[in-house]
C-alpha cells in the first residue's frame, strides 16, 4: 500500500480528468447492444451450430454435414438510424429466433406529406420495411402478400399477410400488421420463417397425382370409404389442392415444395395432407376436425402383464403416449405433439436403423393401448420422474422441467439386430428388445431408473465415464434404479434371460459376486478393493468396479434404512461429487452428506464410514481435482485503459511499481486481451475495427489493424496466440473464431442448452465479454438473455457460458457445444465479465449484480464443483483479472460521480480449488479502467517433477519439444502399460496401450498437439509413472 | 561393405514398416445398462471375427471379406494420422489399432466431444460392411 501511495500523484497526473462512463461499462445496462443487424459480416466462415450437433445419434449426422457446407455472403450492414428509439417491445420465437411480436411508438405521419398520400397496403409495407432490421427478411414486399384488410370500431386497421416464397405460400406462416387510427404502424405480430435460398419451387408431379396419393393413403388407413354422390354437397366434398412450401419440423428441419390436399372422408371428417411435389411422398397428414384436446388417462397391460394406469394426450382424433399431467408440464411453451415442454413422451423407433432410421409417435384412435413395450417405457418414465420429484423436489432430469423422452424398439444401429441393451444417450432413453441375454429392456423399472439417473448425474456431478469416476456413475444409476424398484437388491431381474444370467439378475447390490467366482462368470462384480479390476476394458471397469461401491450403499442402507441412505447419496451427488471424483472422494462426500443431514458423530455417519472401511475404501486425502500450471516466470505488468479524455494516450502499460508507459492513442471499445507469453494483445477500437498491439517491453511496440470491417464489439486472443474470438457490436447470437494457422473463420450460433430433443430454449440474444481458457478449446463468455415467465413478464438477465470452439485432438474448430456455468440464476441477478485464473484452469472470477438491492460484487467460482464465493463487494462492474500467481485480482470501481479507480483484492487459491479472499478493496490509482494483469515469460516444464511416493518419474527429452518427445521407461512399466497425456484442464488428449516398450524408450509423435503444457502418465496393473512436458 | 550396408538398411526399412502397421483392427461399441461390448476384429487377410463380452472378449463367430477389401480398410486407417481420442459416454464406440508393440484407441460417445469425421466415417463404413457378412460359429472361441 505504501508503494501505491508514493505514486499517487503520478497517477493523478496520468489519469486525472473526467472519464467516459460508457467506455468502461459501469453496469450491465451499459453492456447492452442496441443495434440489430439482419445478416452476418462478410467473412468467409464455416457455420457450426451445436444446438443440433450435440445430439449424437446417427440421424443428425447428415444435418451437421449439411450445415457445415453453409458459408456466408456479403453483408450490406445498413445502419439502423434511430429505429430502436421507437421500439417498445419485442418477443422472439424460441423456434426460429425471429420476432413474433413487435410494438413500436407510432410515427406522427401527419407531419409527413408523402406518408399521408400512401394507400393502406403501401403504409403496411413501409412499416414492414421499417421493422426489417429485426424481421430479417430480404424484402418484405416479395415475401408477404396481403390476404385481407379490416378496420375495427376504433378506426384501427388490421392487415393480414401470408408469407410467400417466390410466389408460393409458405404453409402456416402468416402475420398481421396493425395501423393506428391515423394510419401509422404500431404493431406487428404472427409467425413466419426464414426460407433458405435454393428451395425447389417447380413441382414434378401434378395436383391430381397428389390428390390420388392422399386418397390412397386415407383409404388404405381405413379412415375413409367411397363417398356417396350427394349432389348438394358435391362441391364441398371435392378435394382441395394448393401448392405450398411445407416447413418440415422433423429431426432434420427443411422446406419441401408440397401439395396441401384437403380431403373429406365419408364420415365428414376433414383430413389434410402434405404431399411432396417432387416425389409424391406423404410428408404429413392430420385430421382437422374439432375435438376436445387434452390430457387423458388409460389402463393397459405392460410387459410384465400388469395393468398400468398411464397418462396419455388427445390431439384431434388421436391419442399420443404423451404425459402432460405432471407439474412440470408447460402448455404455453408446448407445440404438440412434437415439442411438448415438460412432458413425458414415449416414441417408437420401430426397429429402423442406419440410413433408414425413423421415429414415430405411438398412436391410438380410442385411447386403448396394446403395445406392452410402449406401456412399460411410458409408465416407468413417469415413476422415475415422480421418484425424483417427490423424494428430492427435483424437477425432471435436468432439474428445469425438461421433457423426458423414451424411445422403444431401438435396434442395433449397425446391423438392425435386436439390441441386448438400453442406454441414456445424453438426450433420451433408448430401449432395445433384447436378443440372447435380455427380454425387452423397457420391462424393467430399475432399467428406466438407471438410465434416467445417468441423465440426473450428467446434470449434477457429471461424473466422467471412465475408471473410478465412471464406476461411481454406474453405481449411482444402479442405486437409484434400485430405489425405484425396491423389492430386492437385484438389478435387471425383470429383463434378463435365465440362460444368460443363472443368478436371475444382471447385477446384485447385496452380493456383487452374483453367484460367480471371477470375471469370467457373467454378472460377477468385485465386492472389495482387493478384487478391483485394473484392466482397460469397459472403460477401465465402469460396469465392473461399480460392484464395490454398490456394495457400500447396500451396507449403509441395511444399517440405517434404505431411504435414509438414498437421501445421503442424493446430497453427495448433487452437492459434493465432481466430474473426476474417485472412490475416496465418494467416501468423503457420503460422510460429509451424512454429517450435514444427521450431524457429526451420528450413527448414520458411523455406519457410512464402516461400510467404506469394509470394502477397503479407507480414510484418506481427497483427490486433488484442481490441476495447476507452473507460474509464468516473466516480469508482471498491468494493461490499463486511460479514461482521461484530456490525455490522448488511451492504453498504458504499468509495471508493479506503477511506472507507466503509453502504448496506444487509439480509443478502445473493449478490454484488451493478452496472450499467455505477454507479447501481443488484441482489442476493438471505438471505430469497431480489430486491433493487435505488441505490449511486451521486450519488443518494439507496434499496433496494426488486423480486421478492418467496422463491426466488432469485443475480441480476445487465445493463450497461445493462435486464435481470435470475437463478437460484433450489434445484437446477434453469433461468436466468431479465427484460426491464424489455417487462416479460416468459423462462427457459432449461440443457444441455451436444454435436454429437450428438437426444442431450443428461448432467450439468448447476444454475447459480450469473452476469454479463452488455457487449453484454447473453450471460450467463456457472458450472454444477454430475455425469457418470458408464466405470467407473461419478460425477464432480462446476463449469464455465463462456455462454448467449445476448438478441438485440440482434431486440430480443428470445435463443435460449438455450450455449457452453462449455472443452470439457473435467481430472478433479478445478472453475472458477466468472466475471467479465468492464471494457473488454475477451473477457477473463474466474474461480476455479479442483483437489481433488487442494486448490489455489485466480484464472485469466484470453482467450475469443477460450482462452489461460489464472494471475493469483494463493488459499486459497479469490475472486469476482474487475476495476477500471475493468482494471489490478487485487479478490478475497476466507480470513483466519485464520473470517475473510475483501478483496485485489487488479495486472494488465495488452495490446492483443492478453494478460493478465499481478504475481501478488502485496495486502491491502486484513479482515472483508469479495464486493468489486466499479464506476464512476459514462457511457462516452464518441470523436468524434476516427482509424483506421489512410489510413483516413478518419467524423464522426457527434449523438453520442451516441438514434434516428437522421448520418454525413458522404467523396467516395471515397460509392458502391458497405458499411456495417457493430459492437458492443463485435465482432459485426456492422447492415449495408447503398449504391449511391450522396446528398449525402454518410448518416442511419441505429438506434432498434432497444440503448444502447451501437458502431464504424461504411464501405468500398468502394478506401477505408475508420470512427468511433465512442454510443447512449443 | 557397401552392399551389406544397403541390405541392412533395406531390411531395417522392411522391419520398420512392418512394425508401423497394425496387425489387426478392432471396431466395436459397448456400454449402456448391460455394459456389454460387441466388437469385430479384422486382419490383413480379410478374416473378420465377431465377439462380445464385458471383460475378456471372446470371438465366437468368424467371417471373411476379400483381401483387397481388408487392405482398403487398413489403408484408410493408416491414412488417418490422429492422436488417440478417449471420450466414452454411456454408450461408446471405438476403433483400435493393435500390433505387438502398441494399441492406439479412438473412443467416443461423451456428449460434447466429437471424434473426427474421418474416424466416424471409417467406423460407419466398416460396420456397414460387417453387417453384410455371413458369420459361422467357431468350434473353439478365440481371445
Amino acid at each position: 500500500m505504501k508503494t501505491h501511495s508514493v505514486y499517487y500523484f503520478l497517477l493523478i497526473f496520468l489519469f486525472a480528468g473526467i472519464p467516459v462512463m460508457s467506455m468502461a461499462q459501469g453496469n450491465f445496462n451499459a453492456k447492452k447492444k442496441t443495434e440489430i443487424k439482419s445478416q452476418k459480416p462478410s467473412l468467409n466462415a464455416t457455420r457450426i451450430d451445436a444446438s443440433h450437433s450435440s445430439t449424437k445419434s446417427a440421424h443428425t449426422a447428415s444435418m451437421v454435414d449439411f450445415q457445415l457446407q453453409n458459408t456466408l455472403t456479403r453483408n450490406p450492414h445498413v445502419p439502423l438510424e434511430s429505429l430502436n428509439d421507437k421500439i417498445r417491445k419485442i418477443v422472439y420465437s424460441p423456434e426460429t429466433g425471429l420476432p413474433v411480436f413487435i410494438r413500436t411508438l407510432p410515427e406522427d405521419i401527419t407531419k409527413t406529406k408523402s406518408t399521408l398520400q400512401q394507400t393502406t397496403p403501401e403504409r403496411c409495407f413501409a412499416y414492414l420495411d421499417e421493422l426489417n432490421p429485426m424481421l430479417k427478411m430480404d424484402s418484405p414486399e416479395d415475401q408477404f402478400t396481403i390476404r385481407s384488410i379490416s378496420t375495427d370500431r376504433f378506426s384501427r386497421t388490421h392487415i393480414r399477410l401470408d408469407q410467400v416464397y417466390k410466389g408460393i405460400p409458405v404453409y402456416g406462416a402468416d402475420v398481421v400488421v396493425h395501423l393506428n387510427e391515423k394510419g401509422a404502424g404500431e404493431l406487428f405480430n404472427g409467425r413466419y420463417v426464414k426460407v433458405p435460398d435454393g428451395v425447389n419451387t417447380i413441382p414434378s408431379i401434378t395436383p391430381d397425382a397428389a390428390i390420388e396419393k392422399a386418397s390412397l393413403h386415407l383409404n388404405s388407413d381405413k379412415k375413409s370409404i367411397p363417398l356417396p354422390a350427394i349432389a348438394i354437397l358435391a362441391d364441398r366434398l371435392n378435394p382441395e389442392v394448393t401448392l405450398t412450401l411445407y416447413h418440415n419440423k422433423a429431426f432434420i428441419p427443411k422446406f419441401n415444395l408440397a401439395y396441401h390436399v384437403v380431403l373429406m372422408a365419408s364420415d365428414f371428417h376433414r383430413w389434410e395432407y402434405f404431399v411432396d411435389a417432387s416425389n409424391g411422398d406423404i410428408l404429413h397428414y392430420f385430421e382437422n376436425t374439432c375435438h376436445a384436446d387434452g390430457a387423458r388417462t388409460a389402463t393397459a397391460k405392460d410387459l410384465n402383464n400388469v395393468n398400468r394406469t398411464i397418462n396419455t394426450y388427445q390431439l384431434g382424433s388421436y391419442y399420443y403416449l404423451l404425459d402432460a399431467s405432471r407439474p412440470m408440464y408447460n402448455a404455453a411453451q408446448s407445440n404438440l405433439p412434437d415439442q411438448p415442454a415438460g412432458g413425458i413422451l414415449t416414441i417408437d423407433m420401430n426397429n429402423t436403423y442406419g440410413n433408414n432410421q425413423s421415429f414415430q409417435h405411438i398412436l391410438s384412435t380410442n385411447n386403448s393401448w396394446s403395445n406392452p413395450t410402449a406401456v412399460s417405457a411410458h409408465y416407468n418414465a413417469g415413476i422415475a420422474y415422480e421418484y425424483y420429484r417427490q423424494q428430492y423436489g427435483r424437477n425432471s432430469i435436468d432439474g428445469n422441467g425438461g421433457t423426458i423422452i423414451s424411445i422403444i424398439n431401438v435396434p442395433d444401429q449397425e446391423t438392425g439386430e435386436n439390441m441386448d441393451n438400453a442406454f441414456w444417450n445424453g438426450r433420451f432413453m433408448c430401449y432395445g428388445n433384447g436378443e440372447t441375454a435380455f427380454k425387452p429392456l423397457a420391462g424393467g423399472l430399475d432399467v428406466a431408473g438407471h438410465e434416467m439417473t445417468h441423465g440426473v448425474i450428467e446434470n449434477t456431478a457429471n461424473l466422467e465415464y471412465d475408471g473410478e469416476s465412471g464406476a461411481i456413475n454406474e453405481s449411482f444409476a444402479d442405486i437409484f434404479g434400485s430405489m425405484m424398484d425396491d423389492e430386492d437388491w437385484l438389478i435387471g431381474e425383470d429383463v434378463v434371460l435365465a440362460q444368460a444370467f443363472p443368478s436371475g439378475a444382471l447385477r446384485s447390490m447385496s452380493d456383487p459376486h452374483n453367484g460367480g467366482s471371477d470375471l469370467n462368470d457373467r454378472g460377477y462384480q468385485p465386492s472389495n478393493m482387493n478384487e478391483k479390476y485394473t484392466g482397460s476394458e469397459d472403460n477401465h471397469g465402469v460396469h465392473i468396479n461399480s460392484g464395490i461401491v454398490n456394495y457400500v450403499f447396500y451396507k449403509i442402507a441395511t444399517a440405517i434404512g434404505r431411504d435414509k441412505a438414498a437421501d445421503i447419496y442424493y446430497k453427495a451427488l448433487t452437492d459434493y461429487l465432481t466430474k473426476s471424483s474417485q472412490f475416496i472422494d465418494l467416501r468423503l462426500a457420503v460422510i460429509q452428506a451424512a454429517t450435514d443431514i444427521h450431524g457429526s458423530g451420528s450413527n448414520e455417519v458411523t455406519q457410512a464410514a464402516l461400510a467404506f472401511d469394509a470394502v477397503g475404501i479407507t480414510d484418506g486425502q481427497a483427490t486433488k481435482v484442481i490441476p495447476t500450471l507452473p507460474e509464468n516466470p516473466g516480469e508482471e505488468y498491468l494493461l490499463i485503459m486511460n479514461t482521461d479524455p484530456g490525455d490522448f494516450n488511451t492504453l498504458y502499460r504499468s509495471d508493479m511499481d506503477l511506472n507507466f508507459e503509453p502504448l496506444s492513442a487509439t480509443p478502445l471499445a473493449s478490454r484488451p486481451s493478452v496472450q499467455d507469453n505477454g507479447i501481443e494483445a488484441v482489442f476493438v477500437a471505438d471505430d469497431k475495427t480489430l486491433h493487435s498491439i505488441i505490449v511486451s517491453p521486450e519488443y518494439i511496440t507496434d499496433e496494426i489493424i488486423i480486421q478492418d470491417d467496422p463491426i466488432w464489439g469485443n475480441a480476445v486472443l487465445s493463450k497461445d496466440g493462435n486464435r481470435i474470438g470475437a463478437v460484433t457490436d450489434y445484437a446477434d447470437t453469433t461468436i466468431w473464431v479465427y484460426d491464424y494457422e489455417s487462416e479460416r473463420w468459423a462462427y457459432y450460433t449461440l443457444y441455451n442448452p436444454t435436454y429437450l430433443e428438437g426444442l431450443i430454449a428461448a432467450g439468448v440474444l447476444y454475447a459480450d465479454a469473452l476469454e479463452f481458457d488455457i487449453s484454447g478449446e473453450f471460450l467463456v463468455y457472458d450472454a444477454y438473455n430475455i425469457l418470458r415467465n408464466s405470467d407473461g413478464k419478460d425477464i432480462e438477465y446476463w449469464d455465463v457460458n462456455f462454448i467449445r470452439v476448438w478441438n485440440n485432438a482434431t486440430h480443428d474448430f470445435g463443435d460449438g457445444t455450450i455449457y452453462k456455468l449455472f443452470s439457473s440464476i435467481p430472478e433479478g441477478v445478472s453475472i458477466g465479465n468472466p475471467s479465468f485464473s492464471k494457473n488454475s484452469p477451473n477457477i473463474l472470477a466474474f461480476d455479479y449484480f442483483d437489481e433488487e438491492d442494486e448490489t455489485y460484487a466480484i464472485l469466484g467460482c470453482n467450475i469443477e464443483n460450482n462452489e461460489v464465493v464472494t471475493i469483494v463487494m463493488n459499486n459497479n462492474l469490475g472486469w476482474p483479472s487475476f495476477n500471475k500467481n493468482d494471489s490478487r485480482i485487479t478490478f475497476t470501481s466507480a470513483y466519485g460521480e464520473d470517475n473510475y479507480s483501478v483496485n485489487y483484492v488479495n486472494i488465495e487459491l488452495s490446492d483443492e480449488g478453494e478460493i478465499t479472499s481478504e475481501g478488502i478493496t485496495n486502491n491502486m490509482f484513479t482515472g483508469g479502467a479495464w486493468s489486466v494483469y499479464y506476464a512476459t515469460g514462457i511457462r516452464n516444464a518441470i523436468q524434476e517433477h516427482t509424483g506421489p511416493a512410489g510413483e516413478h518419474t518419467l524423464i522426457s527429452y527434449p523438453n520442451p519439444f516441438s514434434g516428437t518427445v522421448s520418454l525413458d521407461i522404467p523396467n516395471e512399466l515397460s509392458s502391458q502399460c497405458t499411456l495417457e497425456i493430459l492437458n492443463v484442464s485435465g482432459e485426456n488428449v492422447y492415449s495408447d496401450y503398449y504391449n511391450k516398450v522396446n528398449g525402454n524408450i518410448l518416442t511419441l509423435d505429438l506434432k498434432d498437439l497444440p503448444p502447451g503444457y501437458y502431464i504424461v502418465r504411464l501405468s500398468n496393473e502394478k506401477e505408475v509413472g508420470s512427468g511433465r512436458i512442454l510443447k512449443f | 561393405m557397401r552392399p551389406l550396408l544397403f541390405l541392412t538398411s533395406f531390411l531395417f526399412l522392411i522391419f520398420f514398416q512392418a512394425c508401423a502397421q497394425p496387425d489387426y483392427l478392432i471396431f466395436g461399441k459397448g456400454g449402456g445398462f448391460s455394459g456389454n461390448v460387441m466388437q469385430y476384429r479384422i486382419t490383413h487377410k480379410g478374416k473378420i471375427y465377431k465377439g462380445s463380452g464385458l471383460v475378456d472378449i471372446r470371438y465366437t463367430l468368424a467371417g471373411k471379406i476379400k483381401r483387397s477389401e481388408a487392405k482398403k480398410v487398413f489403408d484408410e486407417m493408416n491414412s488417418i494420422h490422429e492422436s488417440a481420442f478417449h471420450h466414452p459416454g454411456n454408450v461408446y464406440y471405438f476403433i483400435r489399432k493393435v500390433n505387438e508393440e502398441y494399441t492406439t484407441e479412438y473412443t467416443w460417445g461423451e456428449n460434447g466431444y466429437e471424434v473426427s469425421e474421418s474416424i466416424r466415417i471409417l467406423y460407419k463404413n466398416a460396420m456397414n460392411r460387417f453387417s453384410e457378412i455371413h458369420f459361422r460359429t467357431l468350434k473353439k472361441p478365440i481371445e
